[in-house]
This record gives C-alpha cells, structure tokens and sequence, in this order.
C-alpha cells in the first residue's frame, strides 16, 4: 500500500493543507473562468484578447477539472490513516495501482497548470520586443486548450514500471507525443514572431528566449522518458530530475522572472537597473545549465534519484552541478536586490516604457484604483504596434 | 466607473463550475467503485444483499422531496412571498435532518454487527466484502458530509430570507444553495442503487 498511508510522519496534517490549498486552486481556476466570460469589455471579442489571458484561461480549466482528483486522493490518504479502511491495501483487497492512477490523474495536469501561464507570458514578450504582430495567433490561443486538453489524458507516463498492462502503457505513450504537437505549435511562432522582426534586447526578452531554450531541452528529454523503451532504462535515475528542472524551472521559472521584469515599471512606476538586470540573468542562465546538465548525463549513466550518496563514477557530475547551484543562487540573489530595490529607488517611468500593445499599457503606471482612469476604449488589437505611445527615454 | 458589481449569471455560472468539481471529486470514487464491482462481482453481490433497501429507499425519498420543496422555496421567493419561502426552505432542512438521523440508525446497526472499517468481524471476511464495506462508507459518509454542509448553508440562508438579504430582487444566493443541494440529491441519486440495488 502507498507509503503515506503507513508511515509514521504527521502526514495526515500535511494532506489537510494539501485539501484547503485544493480549495483555493479551485476557487481561483472558477474565478478566471468566469471573470473571462463574463468580465471582457464588450469590444474585446475572443480573437481580440491578449494571448496571455488565453492561456490563463486555459490554465484555469486545468485548475477546475483536475484539482478535484488530487482532493479526493488525500481525503482518501486521510480516511485511510484515520480508520484503515484498505482500499489501496492488497492485504484487504485493495489495489495500491489505483492510487498511482488517481495521484497522477492530477499531478501531471498539474505541471502544466504551472507551465502553460509561463508560455502566456512568453507570448506576450515576444512579440513587444519584435515589435511584429504576433505569428499564428489563432495557433497559439488553441494550443493551450489542446495542451489543456491532451495533457489530461497522458497521466500514466509516470507509471510504465508499476506493473500495469502493456496495452495501458502504449496507448499512454502514445498519447504522451501527442502534446508535443501543441507545444511546438508555440515554440515554432515564437521563433516566426522573431523571423525579421526589429528585435530590441530588454530583460523581459532575454528571460523570454531562455524560455524557449530551457523549456525545448525539457521537452525533448521529456520524448525520452514519454516513450516506453527508453524510459524503463532512466526511469527513477537523475535524468528524471534533470528533465523536470528544465520544465519547471527553465519553463515556469524562467517565465515568471520576465513576467516580474516585465510588468515590474507597470505594477510600480519604476524602472529596475536594467544592466543588473542583465548581469543576474547572465549569471543565472550559466549556473542554471551547469546545475542541471550534469544530472541530464549522470541520469544517463545510471545515478538513482532519491540518495543522498553516489558510487565514485559518479562524484565529477555531481560536483560540477554543486559548483552550479552556487553560481545560480548568485543570480538569483542579485536580480531579488535589484527589483526589491528598485521599488523604492527606481527610476521613475510613464505608462508604456516598452511601446507594447495591449490594454494595460495605456493606464498610468502603477494603474490607479479599479485599474483605468475612466472606460477603457479598445483601439487595437493587442499586437497591432502600429502608433503606439511610447515613454520618451526609450523612443 | 463604480466597483459595485453584480452579475447574476456570472454568479450562477461560477457555481456550475463548482458543481462540476463535486462531480469530479465524487468521480474519484466512482472509479474505485467499477474497478472493484470488476474484480468482485461476487462479493460485492453478497455483501450489497446485507444493506436494508429499506433504509435506502426511505433516504431517496426524504432527499427528492427536500429537493422539491428547496424549488419551491426559490419559486415563492421570486414571486416575493417572504414567509412561504421560509416554510418551504425550512421543510428541506427538516427532511435534510431526517436523512442524517436515519442515516445514523443505519450505520448503527452496522456498527452492531461488528461491520465498521478495519473491525475484526470485517477483516475474516473475503477481500470483495471488506473492499465494498470501505467503499459503503466512504462513499455514504462523504456524502452526509456534503448533507451537512448543505443543512448548515439552507440555516445560513434561512437568515438572510428572515433578514431579507435574500428577497424577490436578490435571490441568487437562495439559487446556487439550491443548486448545491440538488447536486447532493443527484449523488445520492447514484450511491442508492450503486450500493443497495443493482449488486
Ligand atoms: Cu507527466
């Protein structure tokens, strides 16, 4: 039977937390449902809203559907604890499987509930720093749905060594390859947005292109372990940790930072120190791959997840991704200093310091209470660049 | 530009959305319930034979017609009569009572015969019984839970009819509890036959 249901830490308070953040995953997924249909301005048609919002919605529907799984499962951990009931224990008839199944019927959603906002935010940097309409917007906005969609039904990827039938393993492998499509549907009109676009170089953008690099090295080693051979032989090794880094952290990590330098002038009315800003990137882009990539081989090689010690052949991975994790932690403390200082200290800026397109650009920054000053009126479209008011530093 | 925003159907359409989460969380268990009536057909058939329909039956019929009068409460108060609503929402919450307290009965007979989770008498028994048992409480127990949390909403909303919160102008909140508790009607609707019926 699993694990959490025998073992003597205080599991038990830990899946009652699990259950109330559950609540507020769902209430928040149930808001942007909602405040998307029934909140746009009367202008601001489907095909109209900004790609970001189109992926947030997406991300809330994944929110809705699956968060219920994980709720029903750590109830069931709880109830299991509390009065033995057995339904995961063979010993009372109980198939521990089936809690593998329900654990993941959520927790992979889950990954993309934290990757896919991160890809709304990528597309709207992008295109700003192109200052190029957006490449395949109707693309990119039913990509999040299908990621939404698709991502749902590849839950048991994680479970090719549990012992469930060959049959299960193929279909889900199979389905696992499906959500490659819709990614690089992204990936590819990302890089078309940039194909002869008058690219300026800003932070925001230098994390958005990270993105794309970390999160395509994550992807394709996500391929590896999607496909059953090849899975059974890194299956449990560091290749997985190293893989689930490059997502999670190179994806969702590395889009939140350029969404926070991004909408950082918007939110306070002041500018970073922009060179900072690209030391700190720098130095976290380095100590990132030199952290990670050494797990990628070391995985490779054999080296079990989950131990604290290593045989020898082993030891110069390991020592190289140590030495990492301290030039990363570098980066990441100094690009903290400068956002936390600068909002006090920055240098003071208008409504539109990068010349975006979208609505909340045209509002004084930080935006007044209820957001604009007056009804909005929706002019543009939000990649139409054309005569776009830009803050006079940067024009 | 005011902040003052009410949306009736914003507010109807965010409980569907939440509607569709307690279906997905019951859902979970729905799963457990057919993977194991798969691989015990037999003992789930001898062991369904020990729950008293009557029992069963008797909680479908107090749940159905709480629902009705839940909808006829909403009725009354669209057409403003404050103290019919009362009655009417009050009925529900008495019939809600009735389930539990049979409820209790129920599970106290049980509990007589030595059939609780993890009890001796339980535990000699084959593995497709003890599996049915766990899933008879659990799933019933989850969802007295959902009852209770229903009858203490329908006292809530009791107030703000007597306060007239709630009133021919504003019900919304009458609407989506009414909503809630036909939901829990519908579950129960499932776990009947599920359980007392059709193994
Ligand atoms: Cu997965």
């Amino acid at each position: 039977m699993p694990f959490s249901e025998f073992t003597t830490t205080n599991v038990s308070v830990a899946v009652i937390g699990v259950f109330i953040l559950g609540f507020s995953s769902i209430l928040t997924g149930l808001n942007f449902i909602t405040t998307v249909h029934r909140l746009k301005m009367p202008e601001m048609k489907w095909t109209k809203m900004p790609l970001f919002v189109w992926a947030l919605y997406a991300t809330a529907w994944i929110q809705v559907l699956a968060t219920p799984i994980l709720g029903i499962t750590v109830l069931l951990i709880f109830v299991e604890r509390m009065f033995g009931i057995g339904l995961f224990d063979p010993a009372k008839g109980g198939d521990p499987i089936l809690y593998q199944h329900l654990f993941w019927i959520y927790s992979h959603p889950a990954v993309y509930i934290m990757v896919v906002p991160a890809m709304g935010v990528v597309t709207e940097i992008i295109p700003t720093f192109a200052r190029k309409h957006i490449f395949g917007y109707k693309a990119i906005a039913f990509s999040s749905l299908a990621i939404a969609f698709a991502g749902s039904l590849v839950w048991a990827h994680h479970m090719y060594t549990s012992g469930m039938s060959d049959t299960a393993v193929l279909i889900f492998s199979f389905l696992t390859f499906i959500v490659a499509i819709p990614t690089a549907i992204k990936v590819f009109n990302w890089v078309a947005t940039l194909y002869k676009g008058s690219i300026v170089i800003e932070p925001p953008l230098l994390y958005a292109l990270s993105f794309i690099f970390l999160f395509s090295i994550g992807g394709l080693t996500g391929l590896i372990l999607g496909s059953a051979g090849t899975d059974i032989h890194v299956h449990d090794t560091y290749f997985v940790v190293g893989h689930f880094h490059y997502t999670i952290f190179g994806g969702t990590g590395f889009g939140f930072f350029g969404a926070m330098h991004y909408w950082f002038p918007k939110i306070y009315g002041r500018m970073y120190n922009k060179k900072l800003a690209v030391i700190s990137w720098a130095i976290l882009f380095v100590g990132f791959n030199i952290l990670y990539f050494p797990m990628l081989v070391i995985g490779m090689m054999g080296m079990p997840r989950r131990y604290y010690d290593y045989l020898p052949q082993y030891h110069t991975g390991h020592l190289i991704s140590t030495i990492g994790s301290w030039i990363l932690a570098t980066g990441l403390l100094l690009m903290f200093y400068n956002l936390f200082k600068s909002i006090k200290h920055g240098e003071k800026v208008g409504k539109s310091p990068w010349g975006a397109a979208t609505l909340e650009w045209t509002t004084p920054s930080p935006p007044p209470t209820l957001n604009f000053v007056g009804e909005p009126k929706l002019t543009r479209g939000p990649y139409d660049y054309k005569g776009v008011e830009e803050d006079e530093q940067y024009t | 530009m005011s902040n003052i925003h009410k949306d009736y159907i914003g507010s109807k359409f965010g409980m569907w959305l939440f509607l569709f989460t307690e279906i997905l969380l019951f859902g979970g268990l729905f799963i457990l319930y057919s993977t194991y009536l798969h691989k015990y057909p037999a003992e789930f058939h001898l062991a369904g034979k020990e729950l008293n329909v009557y029992f069963g039956g008797g909680n479908t019929v107090a749940l159905v017609t709480s629902s009705l009068f839940m909808a006829m409460s909403i009725s009354a108060i669209q057409k403003g009569d404050k103290r019919l609503a009362i009655i009417f929402l009050g009925i529900t919450l008495a019939l809600a009572f009735v389930f539990l307290i049979n409820k209790y009965f129920e599970w106290g007979a049980k509990f007589h015969h030595g059939i609780y989770p993890d009890s001796p008498t339980l535990l000699q028994r084959p593995k497709g019984e003890i599996i049915f048992f766990g899933l008879y409480f659990v799933m019933t127990g989850l969802h007295g839970i959902h009852v209770l949390v229903g009858a203490s909403i329908i006292i809530y909303v009791l107030f703000m009819l007597k306060n007239e919160k709630v009133n021919k102008d504003d019900f919304v909140l009458l609407e989506n509890t009414g909503l809630y508790w036909h939901l829990v009607d519908l579950i129960w609707i499932y776990l009947f036959p599920l359980f007392y019926l059709i193994v």
